[in-house]
């Protein structure tokens, strides 16, 4: 009689296996998921810190004021095309009310490495 | 930036998990640029994104109302033509050339559950800032 396999044993290890394999995925996954997805851009590094200061590293906001000569891009690892304005004016609502608004519009389109360190290309509206 | 005090409406998509500050991908032909001359065009139609009620609110600093369901239709145009800049930022870590120029918007905004449509005047608009057209690079593309 030839020996068969211990299909016992073989199914514990391939269980085992596969509990050590979507262990390390969700450990993966969970570390990625600050970093965002494939395809999504990253953040630049600097930003205002929470005084409204502009630093170039560890800021409250990855964000800068839309207007020269500060950074406009939202984006890091980015080479494109770009705009950014401040803008301020009156607005109604369709009640009758009035308001005051004040916005930052900003666009950037071009190439840029993402999440995965993949090059892209995409286009991005800042609101 | 106004008053965050007497602000009713914050009209923003949020903040991603990365830190990526109220950025959102768009179609590709919602932009029209000419980077040479500075002109340029932004328009957007019934985008989907969050009324925060004020920006304090939206970013975590006082609590607040739970952000409503909104949508926004905007035509943002650069009208260039200003002087060209040339940064190289070895601090912040970006470069680029810029148009300068005025710029100006004409939107809508709503709030799903809501019937009333908030509108730009046309006039009497101004930029606080220096408003910009142009190239840029940074991260890994700053040299």
């Amino acid at each position: 009689m030839r020996p068969g396999f211990p299909r016992g044993d073989w199914l514990r290890r391939i269980i085992v296996a596969v509990a050590v394999a979507a262990l390390a995925l969700s450990v993966f996954a969970a570390a990625a998921s600050g970093r965002g997805k494939p395809g999504d851009p990253a953040p630049i590094p600097g930003g205002l810190a929470d005084d409204l200061t502009a630093v170039p590293v560890d800021p409250f906001v990855h964000v800068l004021l839309p207007s020269v000569p500060f950074e406009m891009a939202t984006i890091n690892d980015f080479s494109g095309m770009i705009g950014a304005a401040e803008i301020q004016g009156t607005a109604h609502g369709s009640d009758g009310s009035s308001y005051t608004f004040d916005v930052d519009m900003r666009f950037m389109q071009g190439s840029y490495i993402d999440a995965a360190g993949r090059l892209q290309h995409g286009s991005f509206a800042f609101i | 930036m106004g008053d965050p005090s007497t602000q009713v409406h914050d009209f923003e998509p949020g903040i991603a998990p990365s830190g990526l500050f109220w950025t959102v991908p768009i179609e590709p032909g919602a932009i029209k640029v000419d980077p040479v001359t500075g002109e340029a065009r932004l328009r957007v139609q019934a985008l989907k994104i969050l009324d925060f009620h004020d920006i304090l609110t939206a970013l975590g600093l006082i609590p607040g109302p739970a952000p409503l369901p909104s949508r926004v239709s905007f035509d943002v145009r650069w009208a260039g033509d200003g002087a060209p800049v040339d940064l190289h930022d070895a601090t912040f870590g970006f470069m680029g050339h810029y148009v300068t120029g005025p710029a100006t918007i004409s939107f809508t905004a709503t709030n799903d559950a809501g019937d009333v449509v908030y509108s730009s005047d046309a006039t009497g608009q101004s930029n606080p800032g220096t408003p910009a057209v142009g190239t840029e690079q940074n991260g890994l593309f700053f040299h």
